[in-house]
C-alpha cells in the first residue's frame, strides 16, 4: 500500500540535521537516560571506594572512617602485617590452587559441552539433557554442601559405598585436604556447566548455516566442522569470559569454601575470603579488625586487577581479543 | 491566578518537616516528665507521659519482630516507655553497630545485649566519652541535666544485687570487678545467669548400655555416679565398642563416643589432665596464663585421643560432624554410647533421653588433683550501655533496673505471669509455662515470641531463682545433672582481668590464623596423618614450633600483661 505524506510532514522530514535544536544534536534525550545508571554506578561503586581509606587507618567506628587516625608505617601497617603474617603464603597458594582449577575447568567444560550438545539432532533429547543441565543451577550453596557432606559419610553415604564398589575408600573423603580442590572444582561443574554453557549454545545457534554447507562440500566431517567452524565461532567470546573470569583470579567464592571447611582440611581450605571473615568477625568478643581485613581486601583487589591487565595484554597481542 | 503545588514540592516540603521533627526531637527533652520512684498504684510507672527511647538490640530470624514481644509490650505498658526499635540481624550487627556513630540522630538511646568488652575497653582509652559510667557521681548529662551516680541514684534493684554479689560466692567471681573498667567507672550493665544448666557444658554416658554390659557379659563396669577417672571411661567406651551394648544383635553398629568437631570433648578429656580448656587458661593460683597446647598435659591428652581414635572407639566421622542435627541422626536410632549436648533429648531424642545421664569431671593417673571442669562464666560485661548522646539517660536506667527485678527476670525469661505461666502454689515453690495448645512447634519456639532471650541476645538476669522453680521434669533433671559439676568449675579467662584495646586487637588477629592452624594440627596427630605422631618427640616438637610460629608466644604475652597490670590493680 502507498503511503501519502503531507506537505508539512515532508518539510519535516527534510529537516536538515542543521536546523535541529541544540539537545537534539547532542542526543540529549540518550544522555538523560544514562543518567540513573550512572548515579547508581558511582553512589554505589565510586563512592564506597572512599571507604578504602581506612587500610591505611586503625579505624574505629566511632570516630568514624575519616576521624580514625593514620596507621604506623606510613599507613601501611596492616598491609606489612598481612604480607607477614604466618599463613600468607599457604593461603596465598591455597586461593589461587582453588582459583586456576575452577577458572581452568569452568572454562574448557562449558564449551566443550556446548559443542558436543550442539552435535545432538534429536530435539527433545537435546532440552531433556539441557534441562537436568541447567536444573542444579538453582540448587543453593548451603544445600549443595549438604548433600556433599551426605554423600561422602563415612557410614551412609551414597558415594562412598559406589566407590567402594570400585574398590576405593572413600570414607570421609571431605576431610581430606588432598581431595578438597577435586570436590570443590567438580561439584561446582556439576552445579554450573549447564548454566555456564548457555551463552555459547547461543553462539553456536548463530553460526551461518552457510559456512556448514562449504564445508560439507569442502569435504569436511563432524569433527572438522566442528573444529574450523564452530570453535573458530565461540572463541572470542570465550577469550572475554576467560579475561574476565581471570580478573577474580583471587577472589575465590566464599560461602562455598567456608561450608566444606574442616579442621581437617584446613590445609587446603583456608583461603583469603575466610581468613578476613574470621579477622573481621571474631569470636570471643575481640574487637573486628575492619582496617585490617579491609587491606587484605585492598591487596586482594591490587593482585587482581594487574592480573586482568595481564591477561588483557597477553590477549591482545596472541589472538586480537581483548577487553579493551 | 491559584497556584498549585506539583507532586515534587509537596516531597520537598515533606522532607524539609520530617527533618526539622527529626531535629527538634532531643531539645524537646522534659526533665519534670521523669517519675524516679513511679506512681503510688504502679512503681514501675517511669515518666509522666509517654516518651520513645531507641533501642539498638541484635535479632535472629528465630524471633519475631520486637515490638511484637511479649516482654516489650508489657514493659511498655507498666513504664509508660514506648519503644522504637532498630535491630539488625545478629550476622550483621557488629558492622550494623558501628554505622549508627556517624549522625547524632541514629545513635539510640540504649545498646541492649551483646555489648563487646573490647570496644568498651577502646573508647574508654581514648576518652571518646561514647557511654554513660554507670557509677560515676558527678556525671552530668549532655543536656546539662545533674546525673550522678546513676547505680545509687536510679537502680535501686540493680545496686543491692552488685553489692550482694547477685547471690554468688565472690570469691570465685566477682560481679564488681567484672563490671569495672581500669578507670574504675562501669560502662555497661551485666549479663548475669545463674542457672545450673547454663554454666557449663554436659557430657552424657548411656547407664542402660553399661547395665546391659554387665548383666548380659559379667563385666564390672562403674555406672555414671560411679566414674571418676579417665581410665575407667575409657574401659567402659572400649566395652561399648566390643560388645553389643544396645542389645539390638548387632555388635558393630555402636558408636561409644563421638561430638561434633571434637566441641567440648576435648574440653573433657583435657580436664582429666587437669586444664578446662585448649587455648589460654590461668593457673588456679592466678599466678600466669598457660597456653595449654604447650604443656606435657596436652601431649597426653593427644596421646589418648591418638588411641581412641586408631582403636575405633571415636566416631570417624567426629571431623565431618559440624551440626547437631547429624548426631541426632545416630542418637535416635540408639547408637551412641557417649557425647555432649546441652541436654540429652535433643541428641538423642525423648525416646531414649532417659538412658542417659551426665558424669565426670574425672581425673586420671596423670592428674590426681581436685576435678575441674569448664566454666563459663557468671557474670558477662555486655548487658547494656547507654550512649552518653541520649537524653534519656535516667529513664533508661530506671528501664535496666526493673529488668534486674524479679519483674524483670520473670519477663525476660518466661513472660508475663498468668498470661505466660502461673505458680503452681500459694508459696511460689513451683511454675508451670503455658504453652497453648495449638502451638505446632516446641516449647522454646514458642517462648521466642515471648523474649529475645531464645535466640537474639543473654537475658540481662537469668536468674535460678525463678526458672530453677520451673515445672518441667526434663528441664529439672537437667539442673540437677549440671548441678553436680558446680563446685568443680574454673573459667579460664576470667572476666574480670582486662586486655587493653591494643592487646584485645592483636589477639584477634594472631587467634584469626592460630587457632584454626591448633585444630588442624591437632586433628592432625589424633588421626596420624601426614605423619603426626604424638608419641614422636620430634613429631611433637614440631607441633609446638609451629604454634609458635603463628604467634602463640605472643598470645600468651598479652594475656600475662594483662594479669601482670590486674595483679598491680589489685594489689595481689
Amino acid at each position: 500500500m502507498e503511503v501519502k505524506l503531507t506537505r508539512e510532514e515532508i518539510a519535516h522530514l527534510s529537516t536538515t540535521p542543521s536546523k535541529r535544536k541544540w539537545y537534539s544534536k547532542i542526543g540529549l534525550a540518550l544522555f538523560v537516560m544514562t543518567i540513573p545508571t550512572v548515579l547508581y554506578i558511582f553512589i554505589f561503586h565510586y563512592l564506597p571506594l572512599g571507604g578504602l581509606v581506612i587500610a591505611f587507618k586503625d579505624y574505629t567506628a566511632f570516630k568514624g572512617i575519616f576521624g580514625s587516625p593514620w596507621t604506623s608505617m606510613g599507613g601501611f601497617k596492616h598491609f606489612y602485617t598481612f604480607i607477614t603474617s604466618p599463613n600468607f603464603w599457604t593461603i596465598i597458594k591455597n586461593t589461587l590452587v582453588l582459583s586456576i582449577a575452577s577458572i581452568v575447568f569452568n572454562s574448557l567444560c562449558p564449551i566443550i559441552f556446548a559443542l558436543l550438545l550442539n552435535e545432538v539432532k534429536a530435539k527433545k533429547y537435546k532440552r531433556l539433557v539441557q534441562t537436568i543441565m541447567y536444573a542444579p543451577y538453582f540448587i543453593s550453596v548451603t544445600v549443595l554442601v549438604g548433600m556433599l557432606f551426605t554423600f561422602f559419610n563415612g557410614d551412609s553415604g551414597i558415594f562412598v559405598r559406589i566407590f567402594d564398589f570400585f574398590g576405593f575408600d572413600a570414607r570421609n573423603l571431605m576431610e581430606n585436604p588432598d581431595y578438597f580442590c577435586m570436590i570443590y572444582v567438580v561439584s561446582g561443574l556439576w552445579q554450573g556447566l549447564g548454566w555456564w554453557s548457555i551463552v555459547y549454545m547461543g553462539t553456536l545457534a548463530n553460526v551461518d548455516p552457510n559456512l556448514h554447507d562449504a564445508a560439507i562440500i569442502d569435504g569436511a566431517g563432524r569433527w572438522r566442522r566442528i573444529l574450523y567452524v564452530n570453535l573458530p565461532a565461540i572463541i572470542p567470546l570465550a577469550i572475554i569470559m576467560f579475561i574476565m573470569s581471570i580478573g577474580n583470579i583471587l577472589s575465590v567464592g566464599f560461602e562455598k569454601v567456608y561450608l566444606m571447611q574442616l579442621a581437617t582440611n584446613l590445609s587446603s581450605s583456608e583461603i583469603i575470603a575466610t581468613y578476613v571473615y574470621r579477622v573481621s568477625f571474631p569470636q570471643f568478643g575481640g574487637i573486628p579488625q575492619f582496617s585490617y581485613a579491609t587491606a587484605i581486601g585492598l591487596f586482594n583487589s591490587l593482585v587482581n586487577i594487574i592480573i586482568l591487565c595481564g591477561a588483557n595484554f597477553v590477549s591482545k597481542k596472541v589472538s586480537d581479543n581483548s577487553l579493551w | 491566578m491559584r497556584k498549585k503545588f506539583n507532586f515534587a514540592q509537596v516531597l520537598v516540603m515533606s522532607l524539609l518537616c520530617g527533618v526539622m521533627v527529626g531535629c527538634g526531637g532531643k531539645s524537646n527533652y522534659d526533665p519534670d516528665n521523669f517519675l524516679q520512684n513511679g506512681l503510688e498504684d504502679n512503681p514501675y510507672r517511669i515518666v509522666k507521659e509517654p516518651v520513645t527511647i531507641k533501642i539498638f538490640a541484635p535479632h535472629s530470624s528465630g524471633n519475631p519482630e520486637y515490638s511484637e514481644l511479649v516482654m516489650f509490650n508489657y514493659l511498655s505498658e507498666i513504664t509508660g516507655l514506648q519503644f522504637d526499635f532498630t535491630t539488625p540481624d545478629t550476622s550483621a550487627y557488629t558492622n550494623q553497630r558501628a554505622g549508627v556513630w556517624r549522625n547524632d540522630s541514629d545513635i539510640p538511646d540504649l545498646f541492649l545485649f551483646n555489648n563487646a568488652i573490647s570496644e568498651q575497653v577502646q573508647y574508654m582509652e581514648n576518652a571518646y566519652d561514647a557511654y554513660v559510667p554507670f557509677n560515676d557521681d558527678n556525671y552530668v548529662g549532655q543536656n546539662g541535666l545533674q546525673v550522678g551516680n546513676i547505680i545509687n541514684n536510679y537502680m535501686p534493684v540493680y545496686k543491692e544485687k552488685l553489692e550482694n554479689n547477685f547471690g554468688l560466692d565472690v570469691n570465685k567471681e566477682n560481679a564488681k570487678k567484672v563490671a569495672t573498667l581500669s578507670d574504675g567507672k562501669m560502662y555497661c550493665t551485666l549479663s548475669v545467669k545463674d542457672v545450673a544448666r547454663d554454666l557449663t557444658y554436659k557430657m552424657f554416658i548411656n547407664d542402660e548400655w553399661i547395665k546391659n554390659l554387665n548383666e548380659g557379659y559379667g563385666l564390672k563396669l562403674p555406672l555414671s555416679s560411679e566414674i571418676k577417672t579417665l581410665e575407667e571411661y575409657y574401659t567402659i567406651l572400649k566395652a561399648f565398642k566390643e560388645y553389643d551394648a544396645n542389645n539390638n544383635g548387632d555388635p558393630d553398629d555402636e558408636i561409644p563416643v563421638s561430638s561434633k568437631s571434637l566441641e567440648y570433648l576435648r574440653n573433657f578429656i583435657l580436664e582429666a589432665y587437669g586444664y578446662v580448656s585448649y587455648g589460654i587458661e590461668i593457673e588456679s593460683d592466678y599466678s600466669s596464663y598457660t597456653y595449654v597446647p604447650f604443656t606435657e598435659a596436652y601431649r597426653n591428652y593427644l596421646k589418648f585421643m591418638n588411641k581412641l581414635w586408631k582403636e575405633g572407639i571415636m566416631d570417624k566421622n567426629t571431623f565431618s560432624i559440624t551440626t547437631d542435627s547429624q548426631m541426632a541422626q545416630y542418637g535416635n536410632k540408639n547408637r551412641l554410647g557417649s557425647f555432649v549436648s546441652a541436654a540429652a533429648y535433643l541428641t538423642v531424642g525423648y525416646q531414649n533421653e532417659a538412658s542417659y545421664h551426665t558424669f565426670g569431671p574425672l581425673t586420671s593417673s596423670y592428674y590426681q588433683g581436685t576435678p575441674v571442669h569448664l566454666g563459663l562464666g557468671s557474670f558477662i560485661p555486655d548487658g547494656a550501655c547507654i550512649p552518653t548522646k541520649s537524653p534519656y539517660v535516667r529513664e533508661v536506667a530506671r528501664l535496666l533496673d526493673i529488668m534486674y527485678s524479679d519483674l524483670g527476670a520473670q519477663l525476660v525469661s518466661y513472660g508475663v505471669e498468668n498470661q505466660n505461666w502461673t505458680w503452681d502454689d500459694e508459696s511460689h515453690t513451683s511454675w508451670t509455662f503455658h504453652v497453648p495448645e495449638d502451638w505446632t512447634g516446641n516449647q522454646e519456639q514458642y517462648r521466642a515470641k515471648i523474649t529475645p532471650n531464645v535466640n537474639s541476645g543473654s537475658a540481662l538476669f537469668w536468674s535460678n531463682d525463678f526458672v530453677g522453680k520451673m515445672n518441667d521434669d526434663i528441664l529439672n533433671n537437667l539442673n540437677e545433672m549440671s548441678e553436680s559439676y558446680l563446685p568443680y568449675l574454673k573459667v579460664p579467662e576470667p572476666a574480670e582481668i582486662k586486655m587493653n584495646s591494643s592487646e584485645y586487637a592483636t589477639i584477634t588477629t594472631i587467634k584469626a590464623a592460630l587457632d584454626p592452624q591448633f585444630e588442624y594440627l591437632e586433628a592432625s596427630y589424633i588421626r596420624n596423618a601426614d605423619g603426626c605422631d604424638p608419641y614422636d618427640d620430634n613429631s611433637y616438637n614440631s607441633f609446638v614450633s609451629k604454634l609458635k610460629g603463628y604467634g602463640a608466644d605472643e598470645l600468651l604475652k598479652c594475656y600475662n600483661d594483662a594479669l601482670t597490670r590486674y595483679k598491680q590493680q589489685e594489689n595481689l
